[in-house]
């Protein structure tokens, strides 16, 4: 019925957010707007550590990462997302118990600091260590887009660990 | 230790990892250390290489939106705009069927004028069609479904029908990466088609632009640009850009130049990746090299010597580059030590140290000491000084020149030729 006890979902929404992470805009774009693109790793990371804690871990999260390094190439040096994904589950499974007590509202305020951090820490290692990219206040821009989003993540990824993994 | 943390998690009734901070801690660290590594040292090419290999087909999935529209749209499309389009589509090939009839014509001659002059035959260079599959904009980049399999390679040039669109910096099996010339991070060496002015066009991310190039150079808007060859990344003669307008304020010591790209950066869904090349020197500085021996003793090797040379001359009366492709302008630079004097005594020099490191050290410099000084063995064992005298100068590295090239007798270069032109003469005769 079961057969992996729902093993495969995780990195299979992590295989989602790849796509979404590299899923092209039409060219006339603005340069601004393009920071919007949602964490959407990062929303789905959270909400499965909140779900079902004992399913996610910083370790397999941080190899992970390594895929989304390699995905984006050279101007994401390995090691950059794994160490947003490790910080996303450590901060998600401390305070599982309380956020499952949250609204979605209240999930989503963490999720924004969280995002937060994480691109902080995205964008200044990548100034530090790559040309022709500076630090940017635009940084909130995802984190407030990757906010917005957390409701529809919630709700894809709920009704996946209802079904597959309880 | 275990001990420990089953009370805490017998206390809360949830599970609760004890030591997730200093977990934490240990993952972030990893993270900045090998970020660091991989950022400035090659050690994790290849583990990327092989992580991006089975990641780059999600490229494809996440362009199948796009290319369902394109394939409904054909689909749906009508019969009559099918016809329109094949009729259209017939007559531009009519068109360039004619401009290549014609570009044939020229390049046979310009082959054979080529070889009047004793230097190479540039031959065609080889495209590999590839579609575009992404696209990213922090670093400007697309990402095209052509990788290591059909023989793509970082560092190759890319091109569309109108000039040249980036380089390939990084490949997967299935995909490759492109640097667009628009990215701030990246130069090609151009050369300007009206007066051969050479410099160096730096993207800005919007555009492209000169940097370093003097208030009083000859640059006008209008001048169309060419990739110039220098540095053996982007083959010569495709158009680059347009110089869109020029700012001199004569305060400054650099003029503020900006260019159009020609090659349709934003919206190209087919490119061409140059994946074999012949990198043969530009045409223009057979003309100032008077060493028809240069081509066919020193092969490539001997050739880009003299182009750099060329470089380095134009940099001297320039005041540039200062920056950009670090590669091209560091060889450049080197070069300009010798280059300031005269472009034939330093092209000689540069092809006779080249000869010397080629072929046998001591024969060459034999040779060249059984004519004259000392200078000259000094030149043949790849020295870069300029020795006193012009005339001497010219003499002796036309001889180590002529020595280290196997069709010409020795004895030509040992008659103590007074000055360059009766050796230069001697080498001519056998060039072709």
């Amino acid at each position: 019925m079961n057969p992996f006890n729902g093993g495969w979902l995780i990195p299979l929404t992590l295989i989602g957010a790849m796509v979404l992470a590299i899923a092209r805009l039409p060219v006339e774009t603005p340069q601004w707007a393009l920071w919007l693109r949602p964490e959407w790793a990062l929303a789905a990371l959270f909400c499965w550590t909140v779900v079902a804690p004992e399913r996610t871990g910083m370790a397999s999260a941080w190899i992970a990462g390594l895929f989304f390094d390699a995905l984006l190439g050279p101007s994401h040096p390995l090691g950059l997302h794994g160490a947003c994904f490790a910080f996303t589950v450590f901060v998600a499974a401390q305070l599982y118990e309380r956020l499952r007590m949250y609204n979605l509202v209240q999930q989503a305020a963490v999720v924004f600091v969280v995002v937060l951090a994480a691109e902080a820490f995205k964008t200044l290692a990548r100034s530090v260590l790559t040309d022709g990219i500076e630090w940017s206040w635009l940084v909130a821009l995802p984190a407030i887009s990757t906010m917005l989003v957390y409701p529809l993540v919630a709700a894809i990824v709920r009704p996946l660990a209802d079904r597959f993994i309880r | 230790m275990a001990q420990q943390s089953r009370g805490t998690a017998e206390k809360s009734l949830f599970v609760r990892d004890t030591r997730a901070v200093q977990k934490l801690l240990f993952w972030v660290l990893a993270s900045c250390a090998l970020l660091a590594l991989d950022a400035k040292t090659p050690l994790f090419n290849g583990a990327r290489a092989a992580l991006s290999s089975p990641v780059g087909a999600l490229y494809f999935v996440a362009e199948a939106p796009y290319m369902f529209g394109n394939q409904a749209a054909d689909a749906l499309a009508s019969r009559r705009a099918l016809v329109e389009k094949n009729a259209e589509l017939g007559r531009e090939i009519l068109k360039l069927k004619a401009l290549t009839s014609r570009y044939d014509a020229v390049e046979r001659e310009n082959a054979r004028l080529r070889e009047l002059l004793g230097s190479r035959t540039r031959v065609r260079d080889d495209m590999l069609v590839a579609e575009l599959v992404g696209a990213s904009s922090m670093p400007q980049e697309i990402i095209v479904d052509k990788g290591t399999l059909s023989g793509v390679e970082a560092g190759q040039a890319v091109v569309d029908s109108a000039g040249v669109l980036g380089q390939v910096v990084e490949t997967a099996q299935f995909t490759s990466r492109v640097l667009l010339i628009t990215d701030p991070t990246h130069s090609v060496p151009v050369r300007v088609l009206r007066n051969d002015v050479l410099s160096i066009a730096t993207g800005t991310g919007d555009g492209l632009a000169l940097k370093d190039v003097a208030v009083t150079l000859d640059i006008v808007p209008g001048d169309e640009l060419v990739s110039s060859g220098l540095g053996d990344r982007f083959p010569p003669n495709y158009p680059v850009g347009v110089v869109d307008s020029v700012l001199r304020d004569q305060t400054e010591p650099f003029a503020n130049i900006v260019l159009r790209p020609k090659a349709s950066v934003n919206r190209t869904p087919q490119v061409l990746v140059v994946i074999g090349t012949d990198a043969a020197p530009p045409q223009q500085i057979i003309a100032d090299v008077d060493v028809p021996g240069l081509d066919d003793a020193g092969g490539a090797v001997a050739g880009e010597d003299a182009t750099l040379d060329e470089d380095a001359g134009a940099a001297a009366s320039d005041g540039e580059p200062s920056d950009g492709d670090s590669a091209i302008v560091s060889d450049a630079t080197n070069a300009d030590s010798t280059a300031s004097t005269e472009d034939a005594t330093s092209a000689d020099n540069a092809a006779g140290a080249n000869d010397a490191a080629n072929t046998d050290d001591s024969a060459s410099t034999d040779d060249a000491a059984s004519t004259d000084s000392a200078t000259s063995g000094d030149d043949a064992t790849g020295d870069d000084d300029v020795p006193s005298s012009d005339d001497a100068a010219n003499t002796d590295n036309v001889e180590s020149n002529a020595a280290s090239d196997e069709d010409v007798p020795s004895s030509d270069g040992a008659t103590g030729a007074d000055d360059a032109l009766s050796a230069d003469a001697a080498a001519r005769e056998d060039a072709p």
